[in-house]
């Protein structure tokens, strides 16, 4: 558990690290600005994590089971209100919907393989190629037939937004969390919702 | 003259009610309104709950696949082995 623990840590300072340095590149000059001084002030024009997501709804119709969920700031601030602090699940989702400006989620399952093309998810890739953008992780595993790409957005250090790009053989999933989104505090609704915890300590000091 | 009187008394009686009537048919009306909305507060808050909660259970699922991933790979016995 410290592992994994120590994991995400580790995965929340590099995002931290590189947000120092995706700062300048986000930096831009205002129009017009400096005319009157003769000097240009920079002024850093904050990115935002929000992704345009393509309209799957041709995908939707091929698709077995669908998700499709879009919260934006004033839904989660309404959800909120029906999250009891006292019970461990919603006050754990609590913490970690709080400061976020929006959800945005497409998931589709299909019966058969490759069902989808890879140029479908093309449109949310670019995207992620922007200023501000870091990979946090890449995965690819023959085993699962799993792809999994996570991308954080960060200026000054501050998380803006995450995003997540799953493919799997017969599903593939965008996540898009605008907004300070904690993945420590993430990390800590495994276990609830039927994910189940990942005990890596243990399973690591149990091999040879 | 006695035929007006009966009738002018009858006119006074019905708005004497009328006034009433009115005031609590509008406050009925009032009434219900805002137990409907409330009704349609609650239904929509508990489905951006639902639908909160469910977001969620599908980032972390996906996120638990990848650091599932980044675990074989770490306790893989042959570093260059391919697999992720």
């Amino acid at each position: 558990m410290s592992t994994f623990a120590n994991t995400a840590g580790a995965l929340w300072l590099a995002a931290a690290a590189a947000g120092a340095s995706t700062t300048l590149a986000a930096g831009t000059l205002a129009p017009g600005s400096g005319t009157a001084s003769g000097v240009a002030s920079p002024v850093v024009a904050v990115p935002s994590a929000r992704l345009v997501l393509p309209d799957f709804s041709a995908l939707a119709a091929k698709a077995a089971d669908s998700v499709n969920i879009t919260l934006d700031g004033s839904l989660l601030h309404l959800a909120a209100g029906f999250l009891n602090s006292k019970d461990p699940e919603d006050a754990a989702t609590l913490d970690v919907i709080k400061g976020l400006q929006g959800i945005y989620v497409r998931s589709f399952t299909f019966d058969a393989d490759a069902a989808y093309r890879e140029a479908d998810i093309d449109g949310v890739r670019r995207q992620l190629s922007a200023p501000g953008w870091t990979r946090l992780i890449q995965t690819r595993s023959r085993k699962n037939h799993a792809d999994v790409d996570i991308y954080m957005m960060t200026v000054n250090g501050k998380a803006l937004g995450l995003a997540l790009i799953a493919s799997e053989a017969r599903q593939f999933t965008i996540v898009n969390i605008v907004g300070a989104i904690d993945l420590d505090k993430l990390r800590k609704l495994e276990g609830q919702f039927g994910v189940p915890k990942l005990d890596l300590s243990s399973q690591k000091s149990a091999g040879p | 003259m006695a035929r007006v009187a009966p009738a002018q008394r009858r006119r006074a009686a019905a708005v004497w009610w009328l006034a009433p009537s009115l005031a609590a048919a509008v406050l009925l009306g009032v009434g219900v309104q805002h137990h409907l909305k409330e009704q349609r507060d609650i239904e929509a808050g508990m489905e951006a709950r639902r639908e909160v909660l469910r977001a969620l259970r599908v980032t972390n699922q996906k996120f638990d696949l990848a650091l599932r991933a980044m675990h074989e790979l770490s306790s893989s016995p042959d570093p260059g082995a391919p697999g992720v």
